[in-house]
């Protein structure tokens, strides 16, 4: 009897073709900055879920989240708020949100306060800050007296629903100008098939006046995306799998390892550092000198868990509770710096842990165990076509504005201007990724990409003899330090 | 190989037909050249062959098609694979982008259909033989030249052996050196007893082809010898600027087809004049 695959395994050869894009498309917006006061990081899965229906989109924002992770992996913990939002923007154009820019507009605030639902509470429950500049508002929120969760939860509701709002009319001017033809080709083509065609007054052209405003300043070289730093160590060499093992075991440590403990009477209470974290922190460093990627650990963790830690302590400690302290003139709180710390903590090790993953696997690798375990293989080529697809559309981005700078497209700030500015460049871009995901559609149908749910590899993951070895030792410390902690 | 009655395939989105009426047989080891101009209806007609339309191209197909047997339309994927094969203009685009080695590029469509990994190696490997690619075995595909993409694009195809070989435009993006490449490598299949079918809007491209077929708005306008199809059907401006001159008592050659075969009989005109000249 023929196994039936799962719902999303079902979506055909011209919606696997798109998500490379959309999730190339997610990265490349969220490393660009834009003219506008948002990052447009979910413009991507809004397209995907748009033209491909819900199951698209998910899978969109799940893969998109999984890379962006690849440069700072605390991200990973808003990987259910990029499904999410997914899952919404899908749902809504099959109630026909995306027949006119208005209803897109109304479609993408709901889409925001849905995704600021999830959002808040994994902010606050992770410290209560994100490590980017909106910590500023959960900072102002706390300073006006909001708790932490409501501080967060503010902070989202002002931000996502003017994000998503701009995501979803990007994307629906996109399919309004799509040829038919071309919108037909995807699973939703039909559904979208009566979106009114409209002009853009806004981004018609620009007057003689405006030609002589700034221009924008071509793109510099196009990012590197991955951390992998190729070498030939036992830990490189080991399976991804035991890798996996100890990131694993470092996200379940933040449940269970305390890292300060109070001691002393009610009148003299005292927090003392406990050992658990800085003897992990500094074991896996040690790894990371011994295999030949500490520089490369240290720099990953200077620019993502670090500002995090600052700001999760900062605003704790500043805006906490219990017994306070004075310093730099500031009275901080010992008890909600104390947690915080420990928070900080366990974030820093799931990033060290996720470096030594990254620092020394390449995706492909990655992939191939994940596949080898059996995680479908349209889905590890979502994830490695976007890989290979974010550095052309990068410079295909550039290539766009540096045309668009040719024609005197008008820069400057505000948000109607930001998006005449935007726009023109936004739009081609979008178009061009569509046209391509649509040729690719049709060479990935002809070469039985959509034949069966399973697929012979080339070549199996090579296992080292210590790999069993190694990660019953993983195992045991992490066990070792929960018996010790709690007895 | 291919016998085709009153096939029509109109597009979704579309109320006229991109494909009108096309009647077609084409026997083993053929090698046809269609040509037409753009929006023609050639990628239509090869995708309509292929199985790809209306199964991706949403559309409605009318009429009957039976490629070696089978309806490609209707047929199971790896079955349609083995029978027809379909080489894309962008060859880039055909590439999966995701296979490190052009080895593995190569047989990653015998995965899909589920061959054993020991299958993949050897029939890579040969096919590699046979195609003289042992020099980019080993290279990533896309940091390969637009010809030797459009060569491993074609092996990738190859590799399951389809009876029927269906180009569309794929010298479109290559230089001078490189189209000569592929299509001496079509016609070569053709002789090795595939079936081929090479579309273009270049007479230059099926130089060579033993059939033409002119399409024009959906309709096969020609179909037969390319003499009588470049001739009658779509003259280059050389055949035209012979016909003009031949009605003028001034061309005692043969029409050329080719900007070559124009050049050499100028050529030789004028050599005839330089030596009447006193």
């Amino acid at each position: 009897m023929r196994r039936k695959s799962a719902a999303f395994l079902r979506l055909d050869a011209a919606a696997w073709a798109l998500l490379p894009f959309a999730v190339a498309l997610n990265v490349v917006m969220g490393l660009t900055a834009s003219p506008l006061p948002v990052h447009l990081d979910s413009l991507g899965t809004c397209l995907a879920a748009a033209l491909a229906g819900p199951w698209a989109g998910m899978i969109a924002g799940a893969v998109g989240n999984a890379i962006s992770a690849l440069q700072n992996p605390i991200w990973l913990r808003y990987f259910p708020v990029a499904v999410l939002i997914g899952a919404l923007v899908g749902l809504l154009t099959r109630c026909r949100m995306m027949s006119s820019a208005f209803l897109a507009g109304i479609a993408g605030v709901l889409v925001g306060i849905g995704s600021a639902c999830i959002a808040a509470p994994i902010t606050a429950w992770s410290g209560g800050a994100s490590g980017g500049g909106t910590d500023f508002i959960i900072a102002a929120f706390r300073q006006a007296g909001y708790s932490r969760m409501a501080a967060c939860f503010a902070e989202s509701l002002l931000v996502d629903p003017a994000d998503k709002m701009v995501s979803c009319i990007a994307v629906y001017f996109l399919l309004a100008i799509m040829p038919a033809k071309m919108r037909a080709a995807f699973p939703n083509g039909q559904l979208l098939q009566k979106i009114r065609l409209v002009r853009m007054p806004f981004i018609s052209g620009s007057s003689q006046h405006e030609s002589h405003g700034e221009r924008h300043e071509v793109a510099a070289g196009c990012q590197k995306i991955g951390l992998y730093v190729p070498g030939s160590s036992f830990w490189h060499r080991a399976t991804p799998g035991t890798k996996l093992l100890l990131l694993l075991c470092s996200a379940i440590s933040l449940f269970f390892l305390p890292g300060w403990a109070r001691i002393g009477s009610a009148q003299h209470l005292g927090w003392y550092p406990l050992p658990y974290y800085p003897a992990l922190l500094s074991g896996l460093f040690a790894l990371a000198l011994c295999i030949g990627v500490g520089a490369e650990l240290g720099r990953l963790l200077l620019a993502t868990a670090l500002p995090l830690s600052v700001a999760i302590i900062a605003i704790n400690g500043i805006w906490g509770y219990g017994d306070t302290i004075n310093w730099n003139g500031l009275s901080w709180s010992i008890s909600s710096a104390c947690q915080a710390s420990t928070i900080a903590m366990g974030l820093t090790l799931v990033a060290e842990s996720a470096g030594l993953l990254l620092l020394t696997t390449s995706v492909g690798d990655i992939c191939a165990y994940l596949e080898h375990l059996g995680l479908s293989p349209r889905l590890t080529y979502t994830i490695q076509a976007a890989m290979n697809l974010i550095p052309s559309m990068q410079r295909r981005a550039a290539e766009i504005r540096e045309a668009q700078s040719a024609r005197a497209l008008p820069a400057g700030r505000g948000f109607i201007r930001g998006l005449r500015t935007f726009l023109p460049t936004l739009i081609p871009l979008l178009m061009s990724a569509i046209a391509d995901a649509h040729e690719k559609a049709l060479t990935l149908e002809a070469r039985g990409f959509a034949a069966c749910p399973s697929r012979t590899r080339w070549s199996t993951p090579k296992v080292p003899a210590y790999d069993s070895s190694l990660q019953l030792l993983i195992a045991l410390v992490f066990l070792f330090l929960a018996v010790t902690a709690h007895s | 190989m291919i016998h085709a009655e009153g096939l029509s395939f109109t597009y979704a989105t579309q109320s006229e037909p991109a494909l009108s009426g096309i009647g077609l047989r084409v026997s083993a080891g053929e090698a046809v050249g269609i040509i037409g101009c753009d929006g023609s209806g050639k990628s239509t007609l090869l995708q309509v062959l292929a199985g790809l339309a209306p199964r991706l191209v949403k559309g409605s197909r009318q009429g009957s098609l039976c490629i070696a047997g089978l309806d490609p339309a209707k047929a199971e994927t790896a079955a349609r694979m083995r029978t027809v094969g379909l080489v894309f203009s962008d060859p880039a685009s055909q590439l999966t982008g995701v296979c490190p080695t052009v080895e593995e590029e190569i047989a990653w469509s015998l995965g899909n259909i589920g061959e054993s990994r020991q299958a993949m190696h050897r029939k890579a490997e040969d096919l590699i033989g046979r195609l003289h690619l042992e020099h980019i075995r080993f290279r990533t595909p896309h940091t390969l030249s637009s010809g030797q993409q459009q060569l491993v694009a074609i092996a990738s195809v190859l590799i399951l052996k389809p009876k029927v070989l269906l180009f569309d435009e794929p010298a479109t993006r290559l230089d001078a050196a490189s189209r000569r490449a592929v299509a001496d490598l079509a016609k070569q299949l053709a002789r090795e007893g595939h079936t081929v079918l090479w579309s273009s809007s270049s007479l230059e491209d099926v130089d060579g082809f033993s059939r033409w077929i002119y399409l024009e708005r959906g309709q096969i306008l020609y179909d037969g010898a390319p003499r009588h199809v470049g001739g009658q059907a779509w003259p280059a401006p050389w055949t035209r600027l012979a016909q003009a001159a031949k009605e003028a008592g001034k061309w005692p050659g043969p029409m050329p087809l080719r900007e070559a075969d124009a050049a050499e009989e100028l050529r030789k005109m004028s050599a005839a004049a330089r030596q009447l000249s006193p």
